[in-house]
């Protein structure tokens, strides 16, 4: 099998998937102006993998899968407490929480000798897209064995991507009313407690899983960029949830593949990080988008401010 | 609603105390008073929307809250919306018909029509295709109305819809609200103009750290009485804070 | 018995807890929690290209004062672009924050993986980039740490009453002539030196817990701002102390989160201790 089928096609797959599953949450987060939700539970989830490490005695992925959710999700619990019982700002009382778990994980890593954890730095804030690959014999070249030989992390991240559209599809409704205006979707009893709490589920989950397969870096970026940088040309939610994969796809395989094999021709021999380079570019392309769809702005409607129809 | 007492959890004590009040239908009443007196406070608490619940009891067409959400609507101050989020006036007022919908159903066409004739009923119908962050302050307040309505609404609390409105938007803002009056339902809202009180609504009940007053705009709302209100509202025991 | 070492790190950590409790004080008041966030991330763009200046203009990949002023740039740039950035009309203050963060992360480690082409090392680095080393500071690093904390306490002091103003509120503020931006700039600066200096105690996502938890428990308590920020930098002592020493007595224990940890206690036994005196005041 060539090098691309083996090492970049599934790193590619893994990354698209991601894309789906963060974009897809990622829209609700920046409707309710919670864009930096990635940022807190990439710090808050230590602790849940090391507990969940420790708790089974084992190495399994499902137990730290199963420890981050649980810290993930309690972080959440206790910033909205914090936040309800104080006057503390949401972006100070979820820092705050955030931080303590983050604490307490690299306590319990270092004091627990969970050092076999595999939770080295460059793997959880990168993920592990350089070791994606497939291996399968030279007797099976069938796209059938290509794709059974797909890693694990690539598994956990697709099931986590259909969840997040399934829940986006279902409540789309009950999370746009909430996501616009929380007050009225509580009076008039439109959006019950228990689809928000399905929202948090499932974007916990898509984020964790994330987490795996690239890193903490790109997931903050794949969670708040596309939505970011399909904004300014939203005219619905569904149309920025749509454009937003549409925008992130494309830039995320040309960075990809610049990261990979740009150096080779520029003379080195070393790959940039890949997921490094995908969340520069996505995060590069907001600015960009906005600056894009003012000069548009401009250009179609001169005279807007003074066109505008009377009350 | 009886002897409704309710307090602001994260400052000192209770901000309004004892506030009692009935409301009949068709009638359009108004929440007066100086600023910082409780007026906001008293219509978030009534609907529980305060990070502590109050004490005491609101009824709601005889029930509480819970039993009846379909009956009321809350329309909150424009300055509390993002109005950079992505819709256009006919996705926010099928929002309100939505609203009406269980978990798992979808706005059918029938919804869509409820809605466009919300939006006829604020006089915004031409708006419709349009982006709410285009639109202008008044029409952004009558959108919200817009979506009320769509639930088809028979108890609307609205929070200040005439801040930061001019005249225009006022007067038709006003013309909605009376014709909603008209058809039966009831309209409760915080309101500072007390001209516009005295010439459009039919009752005013002024707050001030307590219900301080309440009755007919004429009577409630003349001179001396005003200065004793708005003197009242001075005195720390207005206040309560 | 407190060794030398011990003292040391004692110090240095103290002195840290203060100036950070302090100006996360007059952060908190001015809603830019989010942008120490950002700084700590932006210094490693700054770190990895000083690694590659050092080693291009020969000066040595790993010359302190150079990585140091590098990362000091780049965290500065990033943390002043969030507040213009946040005001384009579909961004926001949160979606800023998330763009620059991940960006500026996203861009240092491209850097970093050039940089491990090159040089060896570069690894561990990451490691002390994100969790701190405040068990190996030494005595110039205590130095730069007390300069540091004077200018900060010195600039803080001064300005003091504008930014209380501004915090109060902006507009009347900027109408009685207060110089609304270049105080805004000051504070931004502060806040770095206050991140960058950070990074070496405590590391890239526990500074932040530095500048915020002290300052939100101080902020929990009614006063002036000038009282607020003392109590935090009170606290923000307090609880690096007790950090330092807690992992002394415990020798696993990694010493920033020692610290946090002290500080995250005492934030909500605060909180309980407020609720019960509200509820209490309340029922009476």
């Amino acid at each position: 099998m060539n090098a691309f089928l083996a090492v970049d096609l599934p790193a590619l797959v893994a990354l698209l998937l991601a894309i789906i599953a963060c974009a897809t949450v990622g829209n609700w987060l920046v409707l309710r102006r919670e864009s930096l939700a990635a940022d807190a539970t990439a710090h808050a989830v230590l602790p849940g993998l090391v507990g969940g490490y420790l708790v089974t005695g084992t190495r399994s992925p499902w137990a730290m899968l199963a420890g981050a959710l649980v810290a993930g999700l309690l972080t959440i619990v206790l910033a909205r407490f914090v936040v309800r019982a104080t006057r503390t700002g949401a972006a100070t009382a979820l820092g705050v929480v955030c931080t303590a778990f983050f604490a307490l994980g690299v306590a319990l890593l270092e004091t627990q000798g969970a050092r076999q954890v595999d939770l080295d730095p460059s793997c959880v804030l990168f993920g592990s897209l350089e070791t994606l690959f497939v291996a399968t014999r030279e007797s099976e070249s069938s796209l059938l064995a290509w794709v059974t030989a797909l890693p694990r992390p690539i598994w956990t991240l697709t099931a986590a991507a259909m969840l997040a559209v399934l829940a986006s599809v279902i409540f789309a409704k009950e999370f746009a009313i909430r996501a616009f205006d929380p007050s009225f979707a509580r009076v008039s009893g439109a959006a019950p407690r228990w689809t928000d709490d399905t929202r948090v589920i499932a974007t916990t989950l898509a984020i964790v899983a994330a987490f795996e397969a690239v890193g903490s870096v790109l997931v903050i970026a794949l969670v708040a960029c596309p939505a970011l940088a399909a904004a300014p040309f939203a005219r619905s939610v569904r149309g920025q949830m749509l454009l937003s994969i549409v925008i992130a796809m494309p830039i995320a395989i040309a960075a990809y593949l610049a990261s990979a094999h740009a150096p080779m021709w520029l003379g080195t021999t070393n790959p940039l990080n890949a997921a490094g380079t995908v969340a520069c570019a996505l995060a590069a392309a907001v600015p960009l988008s906005h600056g894009v769809a003012r000069i548009c702005q401009r250009k179609f409607h001169a005279g807007n401010a003074f066109n505008r129809r009377p009350v | 609603m009886r002897n409704f007492s309710c307090g602001y959890g994260a400052r000192d004590a209770d901000v309004v105390r004892d506030a009692s009040f009935t409301l009949e239908s068709g009638s359009m009443t108004a929440l007066v008073g100086p600023n910082g007196a409780g007026k906001s406070t008293l219509l978030k608490g009534l609907l529980g929307l305060l990070p502590v619940t109050p004490s005491g009891e609101a009824q709601f067409f005889g029930h509480p809250l819970a039993a009846v959400r379909a009956r009321v609507a809350f329309v909150p101050q424009r300055a509390e919306i993002d109005w950079n989020f992505p819709a256009s006036a006919l996705d926010v007022a099928t929002m309100g018909v939505a609203a009406r919908l269980g978990v798992f159903r979808r706005p059918s066409r029938e919804g869509r029509t409820t809605a466009m004739r919300a939006l006829a009923t604020v006089g915004l119908e031409a708006f419709a295709e349009t982006q709410i962050g285009e639109l202008s302050g008044g029409q952004q307040q009558r959108v919200l109305v817009a979506r009320a309505l769509a639930a088809d609404a028979q108890l609307l609390l609205l929070d200040e819809p005439f801040a930061n409105a001019d005249m225009a938007a006022s007067t038709k803002l006003l013309a909605t609200l009376r014709a909603l009056a008209h058809e039966g339902r009831t309209i409760l809202a915080v309101h500072h103009d007390l001209a516009s009180v005295r010439a459009h609504f039919d009752r005013a009940i002024v707050v001030a750290g307590a219900i301080a007053a309440d009755g007919q705009p004429r009577e409630v709302l003349d001179p001396s009485q005003l200065a004793k209100i708005y003197g009242i509202a001075d005195s720390p025991e207005g206040n309560a804070a | 018995m407190i060794g030398a070492n011990t003292m040391l790190v004692l110090a240095g950590c103290a002195l840290f807890g203060a100036v950070s409790g302090a100006t996360g004080t007059f952060v908190l008041a001015r809603r830019r929690a989010l942008v120490s966030d950002v700084a700590g991330h932006a210094a490693l763009p700054g770190i990895a290209s000083g690694f590659l200046l050092g080693e291009v203009t020969g000066l040595g990949g790993r010359s302190p004062a150079l990585l140091v002023l590098c990362a000091t740039i780049t965290a500065l740039f990033a943390a002043l672009c969030v507040a213009p950035l946040a005001r384009l009309r579909r961004l926001g203050d949160d979606g800023a924050t998330a763009t620059m963060l991940a960006g500026s992360f996203g861009l240092g480690a491209a850097l970093l993986s050039i940089v491990q082409s090159h040089a060896s090392g570069a690894q561990g680095g990451l490691q002390t980039l994100l969790l701190g080393s405040a068990a190996a500071m030494r005595t110039s690093d205590v130095v730069v740490l007390t300069v540091l904390s004077l200018i900060v306490v010195a600039t803080l002091t001064v300005l003091a009453r504008g930014l209380a103003m501004v915090a109060f509120d902006e507009e009347h503020a900027r109408v009685a002539g207060v110089p609304v931006r270049a105080l805004d700039f000051a504070l931004i600066v502060l806040l770095v030196a206050c991140v960058v200096a950070g990074l070496q105690v405590a590391g890239v996502v526990l500074v932040v817990a530095f500048i915020l938890t002290p300052a939100a428990t101080a902020r929990l308590f009614a006063g002036s701002l000038r009282v607020t920020a003392l109590r935090a930098a009170m606290l923000g002592t307090a609880t690096a102390v007790a950090g330092v020493l807690a992992s002394r007595v415990l020798p696993t224990f990694p010493t920033g989160s020692a610290m946090t940890l002290a500080a995250s206690l005492v934030f909500f036994t605060a909180l309980v201790l407020h609720r019960k005196h509200k509820f209490a005041e309340r029922v009476a």
